[in-house]
């Protein structure tokens, strides 16, 4: 019976991923050594390969947890995870989520933590470019026009919030140092992930920005913003805190340059 | 047929580098860059390409097309490459004569195909698919094995001429592919070099591969061996002035390392095309 490329192709696959020998009657001997060793080579790289994309994109995790733990981890992943984007740029993408389901970290919340933060750094990084608001385009609004200014976060930027000290955590491997024993925060941190000229980086946020932040997250004007704000604490300061938090964001690129020019019109 | 004329000597386009090559202008004369790194939404990596794009010229080379596999062509993929297409300008794009997987999943490795006449006809299908949606020619390289198939009905050489051939499409010759899968499989690597159109060949790899304990393996993390420039002379010879380029994708070096070993391809190509007097 003449055996089809398709049969070949799905018994090679099933042998990769499953380290089988399904697919051995189908390999030639070599000259000079043997076709199951030579198959080896590719169920190794398998496993290799992707094992390499996830330490691409949490070496944190995997200083913070060491070589051997991260490996089984990854083998797991992999296990319950096959590929399934031609692109090793989002092999990675549901790691975190695997880990929060999985029983690895029930007692290490620093972990998820820590893939978290690695993850939306990743993203910050290749998100989608989109012309950042300056200091010029706010000149060119009109004052009467200046609570109409829609503003709205780059796709690059988002908040977390965490329970555990991971930010220390993570700057102290980013710095090669010895981590801080993990611990629970008394009250949990805001954090904002961002790009900034091509590099995606993090800051503490305090409880008035994270909020403001939230009300801004889908759009919303600056008038808006500072009834919300008020809403929340009318301390007769909002609007000069507003406008605090508007120089800031400027200076850091987190806001959409097209927000502004719907003001203008 | 006109064959595109050579872009001189090249390398690979990695991370590491953007800097020092921005920063100096290197005397490199195109780069390669890998398709997928660049399929990205936005960022660093598309800013670096065209800040490149507007110094160097580029060619596109993926690995994720997976010409020979029989699952269906992934339409969403070849979206994204025609977007990075527009945007790079290259001068060609590729990808490898392989698959990299089945059942909507991905191996990301460069699996070599069976050599037979029903791979031909299936392999030689979709690259016209590819063409047409391109609009343009591809060029496909041959990859580095590690094992065959009962099943094959011809060497492989006489496979990727035929897929050139029959698919219309260009071919990049990967010297350092053909002395690894020559030396696991002891075929003749001349025999290889000169059964391959020369009007098909647009590009020549350059890489280095390391020793495993059932033969050579395809690593890029080394420098070219002697015995692949021996064979990069003999290509010369078969080929002529060819577009060359080095690949290093790991214990990736500091770039003034890759310029001088790019040089010895220079030096090699100088006395192999030497006009030879009256």
């Amino acid at each position: 019976m003449k055996i089809s490329l398709a049969d070949i192709q799905s018994a090679v696959h099933q042998a990769i991923v499953e380290k089988s020998t399904v697919a051995l009657k189908f390999i030639a001997p070599l000259p000079h050594g043997n076709a199951l060793a030579a198959f080896k080579v590719y169920q190794d790289a398998y496993t290799l390969r992707l094992t390499g994309f996830l330490t691409n994109d949490f070496p944190m995790l995997k200083a913070y947890i060491g070589d051997d733990r991260f490996d089984e981890i990854a083998r797991h992943y992999i296990h319950a995870n096959p590929s399934t984007h031609p692109n090793a740029r989002w092999y990675s993408e549901d790691f975190p989520a695997f880990l929060k389901s999985s029983n690895a970290f029930t007692d290490n919340g620093e972990c998820i933590e820590l893939v978290t933060l690695e993850q939306a750094l990743s993203h910050a990084f290749d998100a989608a470019d989109v012309p950042a608001m300056t200091l010029a385009d706010l000149a060119a609004i009109l004052p009467a026009h200046a609570g109409d200014l829609q503003i709205n976060l780059q796709p690059s930027a988002t908040v977390l919030t965490f329970q555990q000290n991971t930010t220390s955590i993570w700057s102290a491997l980013k710095a090669d140092i010895e981590p801080p024993h993990p611990h629970k925060l008394d009250q949990p941190q805001k954090i904002l992930v961002f790009r900034q000229v091509q590099a995606s980086r993090f800051r503490l946020l305090g409880e008035d920005e994270a909020m403001a932040l939230a009300f801004i997250r889908d759009g919303v004007s600056f008038a808006v913003l500072c009834e919300m704000m008020a809403f929340q604490n009318d301390d007769g300061e909002v609007p000069k805190r507003a406008a605090m938090f508007l120089r800031i964001w400027l200076e850091s690129q987190l806001l959409m340059a097209e927000s502004a020019a719907k003001a203008v019109k | 047929m006109q064959t595109p004329k050579s872009l001189g000597f090249g390398l690979g386009l990695r991370p590491q580098h953007y800097g020092e090559i921005l920063a100096t202008n290197p005397a490199i004369d195109w780069f390669e860059i890998i398709s997928e790194n660049y399929m990205v939404p936005g960022g660093k990596p598309l800013r670096m390409l065209d800040a490149i794009t507007e110094r160097y010229p580029v060619v596109m080379h993926g690995v994720a097309l997976s010409i020979a596999s029989t699952a269906p062509l992934d339409m969403e993929y070849l979206h994204a490459l025609k977007q990075l297409e527009r945007r790079s300008n290259p001068k060609w794009i590729s990808d490898h004569l392989c698959w990299t997987g089945v059942h909507g999943m991905s191996l990301h490795d460069l699996l070599p195909v069976p050599y037979t006449q029903e791979a031909l006809k299936h392999v030689v299908s979709r690259i016209g698919q590819v063409q047409d949606f391109l609009g343009r020619r591809i060029a496909i390289e041959n990859v580095s094995s590690y094992i065959t198939y009962q099943q094959s009905e011809m060497e492989e050489w006489d496979f990727v001429r035929e897929v050139a051939e029959q698919a219309d499409c260009w071919l990049i010759l990967d010297v350092n592919n053909v002395f690894v899968s020559g030396s696991n499989h002891d075929f003749s690597t001349h025999a290889f070099i000169d059964q391959i159109p020369v009007d098909r060949v647009v590009q020549f790899h350059l890489a280095g591969h390391s020793e495993g304990e059932v033969g050579l393996i395809d690593t890029h993390d080394l420098a070219v061996c002697d015995e692949v420039w021996q064979l990069y002379a003999r290509a010369l010879k078969r080929f002529g002035a060819v577009s060359t380029m080095i690949e290093r994708d790991d214990n990736i070096p500091p770039l003034t390392e890759l310029v001088q070993e790019l040089d010895i391809a220079r030096s090699i190509a100088a006395k192999t095309l030497k006009p030879v007097a009256a």
